[in-house]
């Protein structure tokens, strides 16, 4: 948010810095006494409104589990953006972007995160001049083909070997055909990078490090929350249990599943194992569950727009939804 | 969001994560194995927030809009209210209602489920957990729980006249992807929802079900004791 201040219309002589004092002290009184005051007239309100209580709960708990995966995210975003230069990025991966594709959702498998981490890396890598076809396959990748994900999906399926080998599969070709399909018709003016400060380098590498990962942090957690509040109402209105009668039918049961997935915003670490105890939906379904969650979820489409723009954000999230729902069909219909 | 207000954000945030990570909170809502992480997400947000106050007080000028983070940066307060004002508690009945019985999803390996299952102690009264005592009742052929006194613990999910539900809620990362486990009791009074109770009792084969899921298999009590919450509600 841009602020009304005379230095911004007129390049005078900025004036001196002044912690706004009286209003600091002013937010946290006034946060400490609405803290107590909570405290007190709330202790029991939970037995009242039980819907409620499990909303806060889990709302808390979906916060609680991404934000260190956020700050995993932010750090080695801050890595890309300060110490490494740009030209590794680029002689990493094939000159021919329509090659380097692939390749970037391939390189997936190496960040240990769920979806969380993946945004402010790829717009670390997209700000360090990683053209954003490969960067935008990387970041759909990289929450589902990594090998913490991949081990508990074998785990999950215990003698079905072929689901894990599945959701690998279709998770990369959705990744890959996300990225071709942006290099034919995505169009740069609807991605929005938010831009770090120019001047950070003066201040030395440390302070350059701090602000890049501020910068992400704040740009992204925001709306992280945003996410965890949708996620966690639907997590409370729509009871799980009445979902396993909608299993019967098959083409049903893809898109009952599919749309859970974007409306829970289960980790990627976990969501093998809810995808497991829907025993009354078919293996195909699971699978769309399992590709649909990790690329396209309110808690990611919320961050994307945070970080991508609204704009993007808008067109990218529904287009990969097809994508992933089409490329589990049809590996679902291969494989399983 | 201004920016002089954006560290006074991240040091709160980074306080009550990391009050979350070093008490018993952090077992309300995510998996023990978190607990670490949070520690060090509370720390960092915290250095993170005195790095930007020092900073902006060294360069000794506004930042000129440039960098100032978005309006939305204000609902990392949200989480920060729930946490202090209401401290929710772990999940109960009301989500143990509505959530899928995972117990009755056999995820054993063909090696287990070749193996069958191990003997159980010989102790006379058995302590198990839900799971465990789920998972013989569906599965163990050999009918090991047949004839045996058991203890469980959880909470009342559901009370009524003729039976009730025992519940213990399981998580995979947070209580977000919570499910339930189920065990139907019979035989003594229904305490209130949501009250701990440690109830021993004997399994009733007649009544666990052919079809795992439809309904969880049923304890007859012998004796249902009232019992504090334990410091890790999930199993």
């Amino acid at each position: 948010m841009p602020q009304q201040h005379p230095a911004q219309v007129r390049p005078a002589p900025a004036p001196p810095y002044r912690e706004p004092a009286g209003l600091l002290a002013l937010l946290v009184v006034a946060g400490f006494a609405a803290l107590a005051l909570g405290r007190f007239w709330l202790a029991d309100w939970g037995q009242h409104h039980p819907a409620a209580q499990a909303w806060v709960t889990v709302f808390v708990s979906i916060t609680l589990q991404s934000l260190p995966f956020l700050l995993l995210g932010v750090t080695l975003g801050a890595v890309i953006s300060v110490l490494v230069p740009a030209r590794w990025l680029q002689a990493a991966l094939p000159r021919r972007q329509a090659l380097a594709v692939p390749v970037a959702g391939a390189a997936g498998v190496v960040l240990p995160g769920c979806e969380c981490a993946s945004v402010p890396v790829a717009g670390a890598l997209m700000r360090q001049g990683l053209p954003a076809a490969p960067a935008l396959a990387f970041l759909l990748a990289a929450p589902a083909v990594n090998p913490i994900v991949l081990v508990a999906t074998a785990v999950a399926f215990p003698g079905r070997p072929e689901m894990m080998v599945a959701r690998l599969v279709a998770s990369l070709l959705a990744a890959t055909a996300m990225g071709w399909l942006w290099l034919r018709f995505g169009r740069p003016e609807w991605l929005r990078l938010p831009s770090l400060n120019q001047d950070a380098h003066q201040h030395g590498r440390a302070s350059a490090f701090a602000q890049a990962m501020q910068h992400d942090l704040l740009h992204a957690g925001g709306f992280l929350v945003l996410g965890a509040m949708l996620a966690a109402t639907v997590n409370v209105l729509v009871p799980t249990d009445w979902l396993a009668t909608l299993g019967g039918q098959v083409v049903v049961s893809v898109i009952v599943l599919s749309l859970l997935a974007v409306a829970v915003a289960i980790c990627s670490e976990a969501d093998a194992f809810v995808a497991a105890s829907f025993t009354q939906f078919s293996p195909t379904a699971m699978l769309a569950f399992m590709v649909v969650g990790p690329m396209v979820d309110v808690k990611l489409a919320s961050m994307q727009a945070g970080t991508f723009g609204r704009a993007f954000a808008a067109r990218f999230a529904p287009a990969t939804f097809v994508v992933a729902v089409a490329c589990a069909v049809a590996i679902g219909t291969v494989l399983l | 969001m201004r920016r002089q207000l954006q560290w006074l954000v991240l040091v709160t945030l980074g306080c009550v994560v990391a009050h979350v990570g070093l008490t018993d909170l952090h077992l309300r809502y995510v998996q023990p194995f978190m607990r670490p992480a949070l520690i060090v997400t509370g720390a960092v947000l915290v250095l993170l927030g005195l790095a930007d106050l020092l900073m902006a007080l060294r360069r000794g000028h506004h930042e000129q809009g440039h960098g100032a983070a978005p309006r939305t940066t204000w609902l990392l307060l949200l989480p920060v209210l729930c946490i202090g004002a209401l401290t929710p508690p772990a999940l109960g009945s009301y989500s143990a209602q509505r959530a899928v019985d995972v117990s009755a999803v056999d995820n054993r390996s063909d090696e287990e489920i070749e193996a069958g299952f191990e003997a159980l102690a010989q102790d006379d009264v058995l302590e198990l957990t839900l799971a465990e005592f789920n998972e013989r009742a569906y599965w163990d052929e050999s009918k090991s729980l047949e004839g045996r006194t058991v203890r469980l613990v959880g909470f009342v999910s559901r009370s009524g006249e003729q039976d009730w539900e025992l519940a213990r809620m399981m998580m995979q990362c947070c209580a977000a992807d919570a499910a339930a486990i189920l065990v139907t009791v019979t035989g003594q009074a229904s305490p209130a929802r949501d009250q701990w109770v440690e109830v021993e009792g004997v399994w009733q084969p007649d009544d666990a079900s052919i079809d795992p899921g439809s309904q969880p298999p049923t304890l007859a009590a012998t004796r249902v004791t009232a019992i504090p919450a334990p410091r890790n509600g999930y199993e």
